[in-house]
Parts: structure tokens; sequence; C-alpha cells
């Protein structure tokens, strides 16, 4: 029996419990390829929904598509698979630094479908978070059903969002860097190369199924010295696009959270308005790569104004759709919201200054494309990285690195927390590892409470009390009541020190005279950043835990630097 | 090799659910089924020695008697030393010197720096403590010289000015020879006690024979330590 379940404990071998690292390897590949099918299938449904619907775009009623689209999306999340909407990722990174990467098996597919019905039907979204959040439910559940422990569950959750990354975009180093940088929060060997193979794994399944194609191939752009200049006013266009979407999608979330409607109808009326916007900007609909690719090679005919209109709707129909309970991602709109970005200022540029710019437009629409994912984001790498991958367009490294960086810094200034995070970091639920509050979440109470403290009874005279004070190592006296337990209070030895020495006082005092009724209790369910925040604010060394009125120990903060030393020292070095 | 959670625990001087919780999370090299760990000592150890942990294959408490004296712990100290009457001697360093000289086993040169030792303890404080007694010790342990604390009971042939913080001159002697400082500390908190009591010094102001002696400590060492009064 015992061989014959063996194949699925396969970290048990003593081979890899000393270096997992050949068995993160496998895992990695085959992680990369089931979420780089993910993608392709999620791909090739959103162009047969689209090619399906072609026909009744152009019908009058064609608004309320993207309405009901929106609507039978957060319906499905909502009520089949009981999910929340939105795109998952704020998910997928909570999880990854809460409960080691622990994902529901029905995660991954539910953005799938969410997405193509919000996305398909003409929503402003993309499809790449859903895919990020199905690739790295699938690594989750591989991990489960082979019992690999935290940490390989959370390389492998990693490796499901690289491989998704780099099978839609065909980008593998992309997929690589966004994992590391956004969804594991660390760089580390251990994870790299795990990574590394699941990317590689996810393009090469993408190629395999779609070809081997650059998604919006394009070269040839000449940079001049100037440009390296001019770029800089991109990143400010990009980072105030990138603050403006934010913003909207909040406060449009906020709005609609008041409506005295039923989720769905939100969704509903989201869609619709996106429809109407529609039907004044065409452009603002669906994913709009067809719009970059245009903008790209130049072929935009559009005049400046319709440009800077078109950058202002997709904004506006982004936040709509993902703001009232749409389902989808950022990262395609930001990537047409940038090209509009680059574009107008290119334009607006050209007419203040003609020649001035010796770069194309289509060089910009690029810039701008990777200057507001970057703010977005707040993670340059991988904004650099995605738009070299999917234009290969090498030329333009230095504008595109001076951009990102730029765009992220700029937008830091007044958003501190990515859009992935802002949501997290507000609930104070950003534990990225290696930081105070991720160490202080994984050490519980249980763990650091101290229970050889002699408690007291309330009725004992000075004199017996000095007697056990004797014989204790602590300086904290629980009181509790002799016979039902209750706890009533603390001593500590500022209360009882001024009649140490007065011997007449011996047998007239009472411990509960001298305790102190009222002292702040930690609970076992406290979090230990809260608990030691209030610890602080009162100034007090320790504090006793007390579960169902009775006294179990004390925490302390001598104590607890011990254990946070050794957490510390276990969590940052991750290999074994 | 194969151990119970807990046991592994207390090796590396843990709790067991932070043990518990780290073998999930995959960051220490243990497997765990049930109330088992699988492991490997050696790797455990190196990766023990890499995280600056301690691993530990016997149980770390030192044992109780080393450090604490056990039961009767006076008497025997008492005893060890022995009981001397008649000590001669017309002052301070002349007692001192001659109840030195009855201390069981000591090397001439020891014996020296032993007295010194004394005599600068002396001049720091008196040790008389009053109404007639003295303690005199050493400040530093006498590390090494012997395993046992040892306290030599003298009652001297003259009564002599010890500079006494009662000014009383002293007749009695307990010259206090320990191995450790908390054992010197255990001792003189005990004696002390033992000396508040009056009819004890009483006892002692009559020179009793030593077999005498020993009986009435013992006998007062047992009761303390039945009633339970700790830490004198």
């Amino acid at each position: 029996m015992k061989k014959f379940f063996f194949w699925r404990y396969p970290g048990r071998l003593a081979f890899f419990r000393r270096d997992d690292r050949l068995l993160l390897i496998f895992f990695g590949i085959l992680v990369g390829i089931c979420s780089g099918l993910a993608a392709v299938a999620l791909n090739r449904t959103l162009l047969f929904t689209l090619d399906a619907l072609h026909d009744i775009r152009h019908l009058w009623w064609a608004f309320l598509l993207p309405g009901l689209g929106a609507m039978a999306s957060s319906l499905y999340l909502e009520k089949i698979m009981n999910e929340g909407a939105g795109h998952g990722v704020p998910e997928v990174i909570y999880s990854v630094s809460r409960y080691g990467g622990l994902m529901r098996f029905r995660s991954s597919i539910s953005r799938l479908v969410s997405s193509c019905l919000t996305i398909g039907s003409g929503g402003s979204a993309g499809p790449e978070a859903p895919v990020v959040m199905s690739g790295a439910a699938i690594g989750s559940n591989i991990a489960q059903l082979f019992y690999l422990n935290d940490r390989q569950r959370v390389t492998l959750v990693g490796c499901g969002a690289a491989g998704a990354i780099a099978s839609i975009f065909n980008a593998p180093l992309t997929g690589m860097i966004f994992s590391m940088e956004i969804i594991l929060g660390e760089w580390s060997m251990v994870n790299m190369i795990p990574l590394a193979v699941a990317s590689v794994a996810g393009a090469e399944v993408s190629r395999i199924f779609q070809g081997n194609s650059i998604v919006f191939e394009s070269s040839g752009f000449h940079v001049g010295g100037f440009d390296l200049i001019s770029c800089i006013g991109i990143a400010v266009v990009a980072s105030l696009g990138s603050l403006m979407l934010t913003r909207l999608v909040r406060q449009m979330h906020q709005v609609s959270a008041r409506l005295p409607v039923p989720f769905w109808i939100r969704a509903a009326m989201g869609g619709c308005a996106v429809g109407l916007l529609g039907y004044a900007v065409p452009d603002v609909l669906g994913e709009g790569y067809g719009s970059i690719h245009a903008m790209i090679e130049g072929l935009f005919r559009s005049g400046l104004t319709i440009a800077a209109v078109a950058f202002a709707a997709k904004i506006l129909a982004t936040s709509l759709t993902l703001g009232w309970g749409g389902s989808g991602g950022i990262f395609a709109p930001c990537l047409v919201i940038g090209s509009f970005a680059g574009l107008v200022y290119h334009r607006f540029v050209d007419l203040l200054f003609p020649g001035l710019i010796t770069a194309s437009e289509g060089c910009f629409a690029l810039l701008g494309m990777a200057g507001m994912l970057s703010g977005i984001l707040q993670a340059p790498l991988t904004g650099i990285f995605l738009i070299l991958e999917i234009t290969g367009s090498y030329e333009v490294m230095l504008p595109l690195i001076v951009v990102s960086a730029l765009s992220t810094t700029i937008t830091h200034y007044f958003e501190p927390a990515s859009f992935y995070m802002k949501d997290l970091a507000d609930r104070g639920a950003l534990l990225r590892p290696g930081t105070d509050s991720r160490v202080l979440a994984d050490i519980s109470i249980r763990e650091v409470i101290e229970k050889d403290c002699i408690v007291v009874h309330p009725t004992m005279l000075l004199r017996d009390f000095l007697q056990i004070v004797k014989r204790s190592k602590r300086m904290y006296f629980p009181v509790a009541d002799e016979k039902t337990k209750v706890f009533l209070g603390m001593v500590q030895f500022d209360h009882f020190r001024p009649y140490l020495f007065n011997t007449l006082m011996h047998d007239t005092v009472l411990v509960d005279q001298i305790m102190d009724p009222d002292p702040e209790t930690a609970n076992y369910d406290d979090d230990l950043s809260e608990v030691l925040q209030r610890m602080s604010a009162k100034k007090l060394f320790s504090m006793p835990v007390v579960s169902n009125h009775r006294f179990v120990g004390m925490v302390s903060k001598g104590t607890l630097l011990d254990k946070y030393r050794d957490e510390l020292n276990v969590q940052t070095a991750q290999v074994l | 090799m194969k151990l119970g959670i807990s046991e592994i625990a207390q090796r590396l001087d843990l709790n067991p659910e932070t043990l518990v919780r780290w073998i999930r999370q995959g960051r220490i090299p243990i497997d765990r089924q049930g109330q088992q760990g699988i492991f490997k000592e050696s790797e455990l150890r190196a990766w023990a020695a890499r995280k600056q942990m301690v691993y530990k294959r016997e149980r770390s408490a030192k044992k109780e008697s080393e450090t604490r004296p056990g039961g009767l712990a006076l008497y025997n100290a008492l005893t060890q030393g022995g009981c001397f009457n008649q000590v001669p001697g017309s002052d301070k360093a002349e007692v001192l010197k001659n109840a030195v000289e009855l201390v069981p086993g000591l090397s001439q040169e020891n014996l020296k720096s032993l007295l010194d030792q004394l005599i600068a303890r002396e001049q720091l404080t008196s040790t008389g403590i009053g109404r007639g007694v003295a303690v005199p010790h050493p400040r530093t342990p006498m590390d090494g010289w012997f395993k046992m604390p040892m306290i030599l009971t003298c009652f001297l042939e003259n009564e002599i000015d010890f500079d006494s913080i009662d000014k009383m001159p002293v007749s009695i002697l307990f010259l206090i020879l320990s191995p450790t400082m908390e054992t010197h500390l255990a001792m003189l908190s005990k004696l002390s006690y033992f000396l508040r009591d009056n009819s004890f010094v009483d006892f002692l102001k009559t020179f009793p024979a030593p077999d005498d002696f020993f009986h009435q400590v013992k006998d007062m060492e047992k009761n303390i330590e039945t009633s339970g009064i700790q830490g004198v």
C-alpha cells in the first residue's frame, strides 16, 4: 500500500528533503505546460467569441453586449464559483504571503470563463490577469496533489503565473520577472530556476499551438540622442495616465458599491456604459490589441484631438468595466492607454516644435506602453522586458529603461502601493517575504507564550505572596480566583516594591489590594504585530494572555526577540 | 532517523508549534508523519549551524544537584568542615590564621592564599555580624579547591574584637568556603536565617560539643525544609 501511494509523496524522498531543486524543476515544467495550455485555451476562446459576435456588433443594440457580458461574468463568479469579482492577482499575492500559496481548484478555471465573457462581449479589460490567476491555481493544486510543503507550493504558484504570462505574450523572460517582481516579491536563486523552466515550458506550448510570433512585431525605429530627453515627458504623461486609471478604478468601485442595486445589475450598467462609449470611440472596446498594432506601425490616422479623447475614453472604459464588477486584467488596457499616451505626446510635441523628435510615433507608442505598465504595476523590470519581448525592438532599449524607471518613481510619489497591492496594503495584508509584518504574521502567540508564571490568589496575604515571589523566576504574577480560576488581574514587581521591607504591611495587605485589576491582555488568536503595538503604546514589556477568562501565560518582548531572530534567519535564506 | 516531534523540538530548543509550522512551510529538512518527524541527523545539525541555532542530543538542563544544594545542605557543609573548640588567638589576624590551619586538605600554598583573601575581605568590612558571631569568607569562591561547600565552626578560646557591627567581641566563627558563588550565597542565607533565632545563638554561646551542635542544626534544617520555607 505504501509503495502504491509513493508517487504522491515525492517530497518525502530523502534525496529531495535535503535539496529539492530538481523536484521543483520537474514540477515547474509540468506547471508551466498546464498554465501555458490554459492561456492558449483562453486566447482561442476569446478569438472565437469575438468572431461569433462580430456580425451583431454593428446593430443598434450592440451597446448592450458588454453589459450582458459583464452581468453574466459577475453572476457566474458570485453564484456558481462563489468568488469575488476583480482580476485575481491580489488574491494570488495574498494567498502566497498568508497561506503558503493555497488556492482552490476552481480558481484555475473561474477567471478564464468570466474574463472570456467580459472581454469577448466588448468590455475593456485584458486576458492576462485571469490567466495569471488560473496558472497560479494550477501550480497550487499540483503542489497540493503531491503533498509538497508551503515553500515548494509558493514556488509552483509562481511557476504557474510565469508560465501563463510567458504563454499569453510569448514572452518567457517577462513571465519569470513578473512572477518574481509581483507574485513572489523576492529574488532568490532557488525560485529563479523553476520559474525559468516554467516560463520556457509555457512559451513553448504557446509556440506549438499558435506559432512563434511576436505579438506586436515592429522594428526599424530610429532613436536619436535628443529623444532620450524628450522621453522624460512621455514618462510624465504615462504616470499621469496610470494615476488616473488607478484612482478612477477605485472610485468607480466605491461609487458602484453605494448603488442600492444587486451586483449583477451594477456590472450590467458598467458594461452598457462601456458599450455606449464604444459608439463614440470604437477603440475602447475589448482588449484593444488591434489599435496597438495600428499605432505602433504608425497607421493610426486620426488626429491629435481624437487620440487624446481615445486616451481618456479608454481609461474611463477600463474603470467602468473593472470598477463596476466586470472581470479581467489591467495589462491589456494599460498597453492600449499607454500607446495612446505616447501617440498624443508625440503629436503634441511635434505640433509645438516640429521636427524636434526624430523617433517615429510608433516608437513613442511603445514607450508609452512601457511607462504606463511600469506606473500601474510599479514594477519597472516587468514593463521593460514585456515591451522588449512583445515588440522585439531592441533599439528602443535606452529610452525604454528611462521611461520605465521614471514612471515607476513618479507614480510611487502619489500612490505608494501599486494597483495590485493597494487593496492588500490598505487591509494590512501585504506581507512580503523577509519583512517585519511577514515575520510577525507567521509567529503565533501560542509559540511565544511563557507558562512558568506562578498564579496567586486574591485573598493571599502579602507575607505569603512574598514567599512565592522568592521562588518565582518572573516579575509578573497573575491573580486568579482560587475556585473558579477566573483571571482577575496582574501583580507586578512595581506594585509591591514600596512595601517589600515594611513588615507591618506583610500581614495587613492582601494581594487583591496591590494588583492591577484591569491590565492589557492578549488573546490566543490576536495578531502578534497588533499585540506588540499595544505593548509599545503602553510601554509594557510583557502582557498576560487570557483565553476564556483563564490565564494561560505571558508574552514578553524578550522572548519574542529570540523567536523573531530565529524566524527571520529561517525565512530569509530560502536554501534549506 | 525517526523521532517524536516534541523530542526534536527539545533538541532544537524550539516550541513544538514552531517546529510543526516550519515543517509545514518547508523551512527545515524534516518530514512529518503524524507526531513523528523523519530526518537525517547530520543534515539537521548542518542546517542548525547555518541558521545559528543549536542542535543538542542531550537535554540541556544541568543536573539540579550540581548547581543547587540538595537537602540538608547546611548540615552537610558544617559536618564537612568540622567543629572546633578552644581555637586560640588574641586578635583577628591570629584567630583567622589558626582557623585556616584547621581547614582539611589544604596545601601550604593554598593556605597562605586563603588567609590573604580572608584578611583582604575583613579589611573591606568586618564579617562580624553581631551578637558575638563572625562569618569570615573569601570574596571569590574557591574555584577547584573542593567540590562541596564546607563551613568550619570555631569556638574561640578568647573573646576578641572583630569590629562587629554591634561592637560586641566575637567568640564564634563560621569560616565559609564554597566552590561557587551560588552555593556561597545559599549557605550564607541559610546560616544567617538560623542566626536570627535568639535561642540558637544562646545555644551556640554554651559552646556545645560537636555532636550536639550538628544534631541541633540537622533538626532545625529539617524543620524549615518540611515547612516549605524557601530561599533561606
